[in-house]
């Protein structure tokens, strides 16, 4: 009776040594060659070479890549972007991709430590710092050139590239982002037209409005439940969406201001703008959940009928021609609602330009290794920059998903239709390459071509064409990198402290100076301001 | 390395009996099936815990991700000192231990409390449906609890402040105040969990001999001396063994949702030690400083474990070990 | 319990109480679980007019649970997860019942420095590369074993385990050594049948690990085919998240959210099938199974 109990146990033992011994024989080999798995991938996939190309041999690429959400890059010929690739420099792809945040750096990370570093990755300005002081990735200087990279240099200037390295060492370049900036703020339209008010034009103007949204009853439900302006400071800190800030000459969160560095919320007009921001508050005009509410709540809230004034940043945030944006929400609720662009300071200067965030890498193993396979990436990436590319990447194949005459790309509804079937539903494997190589953007004018988009309404074209007039102020002109030793995080931290602090509890804004004296001196914020000014300097923006 | 853990653990904490070779021996051929059983389990200990515990000497270096672990150079105390030169550091560790306290108290007996609640239910549907509903929030994400939260507190559209405002009051904004903050941590960690929490005593609840009850009736026992003599004994060894580790997680007061729920406003009673470390550690990168902060947190917690067990052991508990 | 007492009044005060505080506490509970199902199949502009907080459905859609499985991962996810879940569940059990057993005999020399040992585990680690460097060379990444192997024993369950083992009574395992049981046999022909309950218990606690795990699918899978459910959900909802100092007009940033209907329908997705198993493990901690089992 008790033998047939043992075997079941030695079974269960043999079973769980075998799992544990097969481990540990692969752990030998693995650790032999730390691009084990990728060699064993292109001897496989290699060895069918029936695809004729004039680039030498077929390479097997690894590249890392940052995805939306909801993508899933499909297999075979589904994907046209990968298979096209594929073909025309005869590589094979084995992309990795997740959404951007910290499981993505965190898995980059082990890649990384483990010896697999991709060959070409993508990463967040603070994180690629780290790579480079560490020394992981690769000189750009072979590469990225003008020579080997024309159509690159369409997006980038080499200006802009210089001042991008990371303490002179050229090393990570940006992915091509948005020029334009749609940020702007959005107001009820047919609102203000029932209360018999104009659009307004100034931050007087703004102001008003917020008040008599806030208390004529702009819905008529005959209830006081609509309030003049709303947004999300994620219980962090003074949203800055709040127009006190660019009433008080502070735009953006770095600017440069009379030949000067300005970390805009440790400015010392911060007191203005913490004592405007609670006048309003007081007044009842800002809907009181904005400190708590994150994401899109506050967008949420503007659909059901509660806000008069919020914050767009996306082109099509109130376009007819987009199903989720919020005039088609806000219209399922009051098909009467009607948002509208305008700008207080649409004249003055609405915003700062952008400045490059994310940056693309190469391996430094594979450099040294493998320099060929540097150099058909850098082909590829010349490629994804081309005419053919941005419109293979953006827009999808020609014929099928856009039509082009001359130089106007004319896209229908028959066409988004069948984009829609052609990439979102079969996992928007277009959304991989848009966000990891356009940052989301789709600037065609670059290229000299015309986009004409058949869904949007004039309704659409009109608010493009206002929020495309808004001014904008230069940035400060290159990425800045805080002090070694300094503590950014803490720093921050203490500064959102002292600004909820002084609008939630304080009878005014007149302790500011004083807080503002214990973060430059006890937080070592004076000295991250100087470190800023002297790379900005080094870059030859201010003098 | 892991040879030299074990060599540590024995030589520090084994009593100093040191038995002769031949027992050793002996002992091994006695109870060989005993050692073969827990073969697979210590194997797994060794591999996937104590090998990957070589790690811990980031504390001590300056990461580098090219360097890796055993390449990266030594820096000696330097990331302690940066974690005890934190201005806040006093009332990070002050909110982590106290959370952690109001969790140990508030979170222990409602789990002990509901499980002996079921356990005097004789309906059996009754008994099966509230275990069930009671379980269920447990599935549902912080995120999620803490949207729900907000239906409920937020200062304009939450339910009870539109009822505050009903009765003439003036609505507060609970989840930003200082003084709501932790309750409300609690409060939302007792709905949540409470249900899960119980299933521990309720599984220890049906071990119970039945005989004893039995034996408590004959002997004349009502009800609430059933629950003190017989069901409370019952449960106690796994109550002990669920308070010495909690007791060694002092350190942790529960990322999860204190990240979710913190704001700024509420910084000095809700910034933990571990919402500190993601926010140096993972978004600025420094690797080394979050290690160095576990390995101090481990530290402390594991000092407490000692101390606990012993404690436990001395007033005739079973102890861990 | 004891259904032989006949009951005094204040029993039956005490009854009402005690039926009373349970029904509320479980109106309290059963209110999440309620409002994500009803938010789940409202339209989207219904939540929104009713400022995002609905506790009834004034219509109804299954919309969003379309749209949910509209992603062809859906299935094969949750094939992997059922998988990984019932294989991981046994190995996870028979592993730390192997383990549980020895080390709730206080005779056996060495016990004392494995539990240490164990108990040291549950404090200190290393973080996660290195661990992920020992997953990698064992072999087990982007294999569903990765899931499974690196998380074989939960030192929590092992020492609720050995603890329930030691508080069984001795004089059933020295009758079974009597009969002339082994050590081996003696645990599988005795004391697991015994311990249902805890088997139970302990099965849940794994078998919901496994269920809701992502972070491992996430860091050692790098095949999509192989990601379980929970990763598939988590991506599909996952909110971009803002660093400290980057540039708020990246659009990368203000893409638009996934819909709170969308959200709450991926958590019912992911909560039912643990709901519905419940009630069926709770017939294993029904008091009287120890004694019944030992009479019979």
């Amino acid at each position: 009776m008790s033998k047939a109990k043992v075997k079941v146990l030695f079974f269960l033992f043999t079973a769980i040594a075998l799992v544990l011994s097969a481990c540990s024989g692969g752990n030998g080999n693995q650790e032999a060659s730390p691009s084990g798995a990728a060699s064993s991938a292109a001897s496989s996939a290699g060895a069918p070479d029936s695809v004729s190309d004039s680039s030498g041999k077929r390479l097997a690429l690894n590249w890392f890549l940052m995805a939306p959400a909801n993508a899933v890059l499909p297999d075979g010929e589904t994907d046209f972007i990968t298979s096209t690739i594929e073909k025309k420099f005869n590589v094979d792809l084995n992309i990795q991709y997740l959404p951007g945040g910290t499981d993505y750096d965190n898995k980059l990370n082990l890649l990384i430590a483990s010896g697999d570093t991709p060959d070409l990755f993508i990463t967040t300005g603070t994180a690629s710092q780290k790579m480079i002081m560490d020394g992981i990735t690769a000189d750009m200087t072979p590469y990225v050139t003008p020579e080997k990279m024309p159509n690159y240099f369409k997006w980038v200037s080499e200006t802009e590239l210089q001042r991008y390295a990371v303490e002179n060492k050229f090393e990570r370049a940006p992915v091509i982002f948005p020029r334009k900036v749609y940020r702007s703020y959005y107001i009820r339209k047919d609102w203000l037209d029932k209360l018999g008010l104009q659009m307004p034009t100034n931050y007087d103007g703004m102001m008003d409005a917020m008040r008599a949204f806030t208390k004529n009853d702009p819905d008529g439900n005959g209830k006081n439940d609509t309030y003049g302006f709303g947004t999300v400071g994620s219980g962090t800190t003074i949203s800055l969406d709040f127009p006190q800030w660019i009433q008080n000459g502070l735009i953006g969160s770095f600017m440069i201001k009379d030949n000067q560095f300005v970390d805009v919320q440790t400015a010392p007009e911060v007191q203005q703008v913490l004592q405007g921001v609670k006048d309003t508050i007081k007044e009842g005009v800002v809907d009181p959940d904005w400190f708590l509410m994150k994401g899109n709540e506050a967008v949420d809230k503007a659909a059901s009928g509660k806000l008069g004034i919020v914050v767009g940043g996306t082109k099509n945030f109130a376009f007819d021609s987009n199903p989720t944006s919020l005039q088609n929400a806000s219209k399922a609720i009051n098909p009467q609602a009607d948002w509208e662009p305008f700008h207080p300071f649409a004249q003055t200067g609405a915003w700062t330009e952008n400045l490059p965030d994310t940056a693309f890498l190469l391996s430094r193993d594979t450099a040294e290794k493998d320099p060929e396979k540097i150099e058909r990436i850098v082909q590829i990436l010349n490629w994804i920059a081309s005419e053919e590319g941005f419109l293979l990447i953006n827009y999808g194949q020609e014929g099928k998903h856009y039509t082009r005459s001359g130089s106007t790309i004319t896209v229908s509804q028959a066409n988004v239709d069948a984009l829609q079937k052609d990439n979102i539903e079969k996992g928007n494997f277009m959304g991989v390459y848009q966000q990891s190589f356009y940052t989301g953007s789709q600037e065609a004018d670059v290229l000299g071509l015309t986009v004409v988009d058949e869904s949007m309404t004039d309704r659409d074209r009109a608010i493009a064409d206002t929020i495309a007039s808004y001014k904008l102020i230069p940035s400060i002109g290159t990425n800045v990198a805080p002090p070694t030793g300094f503590n950014l995080a803490d720093y921050r931290k203490k500064m959102r402290e002292y600004h909820v602090k002084i609008v939630f509890d304080e009878p005014d804004a007149s302790n500011w100076p004083k807080y503002r004296d214990d973060l430059l001196k006890n937080y070592g914020g004076q000295q991250m301001i100087d470190t800023y000014t002297e790379q900005i300097k080094a870059a030859g923006v201010i003098k | 390395m892991k040879m030299k853990d074990q060599a540590v653990l024995s030589s520090s904490l084994t009593k100093p009996e040191a038995p002769s070779r031949s027992k050793l021996v002996k002992a091994l051929r006695r109870y060989r099936w005993y050692y073969l059983m827990m073969l697979p389990g210590i194997l797994y200990f060794l591999i996937y815990h104590y090998v990957p515990m070589a790690g811990i000497i980031i504390a001590f270096k300056d990461y580098n991700l090219r360097e890796g672990i055993f390449g990266s150079e030594w820096v000696g105390f330097r990331n302690f000192q940066t974690i005890f030169g934190t201005p806040d550091f006093y009332e990070l560790v002050r909110n982590t231990v106290v959370i952690s306290f109001y969790r140990i108290v508030f979170g222990m007996f409602p789990d002990i409390l509901l499980a002996l609640l079921l356990n005097e239910i004789r309906k059996k549907w009754f008994k099966s449906v509230i275990q069930t509903v009671t379980y269920g929030p447990y599935f549902l994400s912080w995120l999620i609890v803490y949207g729900l939260t907000t239906a409920f507190l937020a200062q304009d559209s939450g339910i009870v402040n539109h009822y505050i405002q009903e009765l003439g009051g003036t609505p507060i904004n609970f989840l930003a105040n200082s003084e709501y903050f932790r309750s409300i941590l609690i409060g939302t960690d007792v709905w949540k969990n409470t249900g899960y929490g119980a299933i521990i005593y309720l599984a220890a609840l049906a071990t119970i001999n039945q005989e004893l009850y039995e034996a408590a009736v004959m002997d004349g026992a009502n009800r609430w001396r059933q629950v003190w003599h017989v069901t409370l004994p019952g449960i106690r060894d796994v109550f002990l063994l669920l308070l010495i580790l909690r007791i060694g997680h002092i350190m942790d007061a529960g990322f999860e949702q204190v990240y979710i729920f913190l704001n700024s406003r509420v910084y000095g009673v809700g910034d933990i030690i571990d919402t500190w470390v993601f926010r140096r550690g993972l978004e600025e990168l420094e690797f080394s400083v979050a290690v160095a902060t576990n390995l101090f947190k481990s530290v402390i917690g594991f000092i407490l474990v000692i101390g606990a067990n012993r404690l436990s052991k001395k007033f005739g508990g079973s102890g861990i070990w | 319990m004891t259904s032989v007492v006949s009951k005094s009044g204040w029993d039956r005060v005490a009854d009402v109480i005690i039926y009373g505080i349970l029904a509320l506490f479980g109106l309290l509970t059963l209110f999440p679980v309620y409002y994500v199902f009803v938010v789940s199949v409202t339209p989207y502009s219904e939540v929104l007019r009713h400022g995002g907080f609905v506790i009834y459905p004034t219509q109804v859609t299954f919309e969003a649970f379309k749209a949910v499985f509209s992603s062809h991962t859906v299935p094969q996810a949750l094939k992997i997860t059922i998988q990984v879940t019932l294989i991981g569940t046994l190995l996870n059990l028979t592993v730390t019942t192997l383990l549980a057993y020895p080390l709730s005999k206080r005779f056996i020399p060495g016990r004392n420095v494995v539990l240490l040992g164990v108990v040291f585990t549950m404090l200190f680690s290393g973080g996660l590369i290195p661990l992920y460097l020992v997953v990698r060379g064992t072999g087990l990444i982007n294999t569903i074993w990765s899931l499974i192997v690196p998380g074989l024993v939960s030192s929590f369950n092992m020492l609720i385990m050995k603890t329930y083992f030691e508080n069984m009574p001795h004089e059933i395992e020295e009758a079974a050594k009597v009969d002339g049981c082994g050590d081996v046999s003696t645990l599988f022909r005795i004391v697991l049948p015994l311990s249902t309950p805890m088997l139970a218990t302990l099965g849940l606690f794994y078998g919901v690990g496994h269920w809701n795990a992502y972070f491992a699918g996430i860091m050692y899978l790098n095949d999509k085919s192989l990601y379980p459910i929970q990763v598939v959900l988590r991506n599909m909802i996952q909110t971009p998240n803002v660093s400290q100092e980057l540039s708020i007009s990246n659009p990368l940033l203000l893409q638009t959210l996934p819909p709170e209907t969308i959200k709450m329908a991926t958590v019912v997705v992911a909560i039912i099938p643990v709901l519905i198993i419940y009630p069926f493990l709770q017939r294993y901690f029904i008091k009287g199974m120890l004694i019944g089992a030992i009479k019979g």
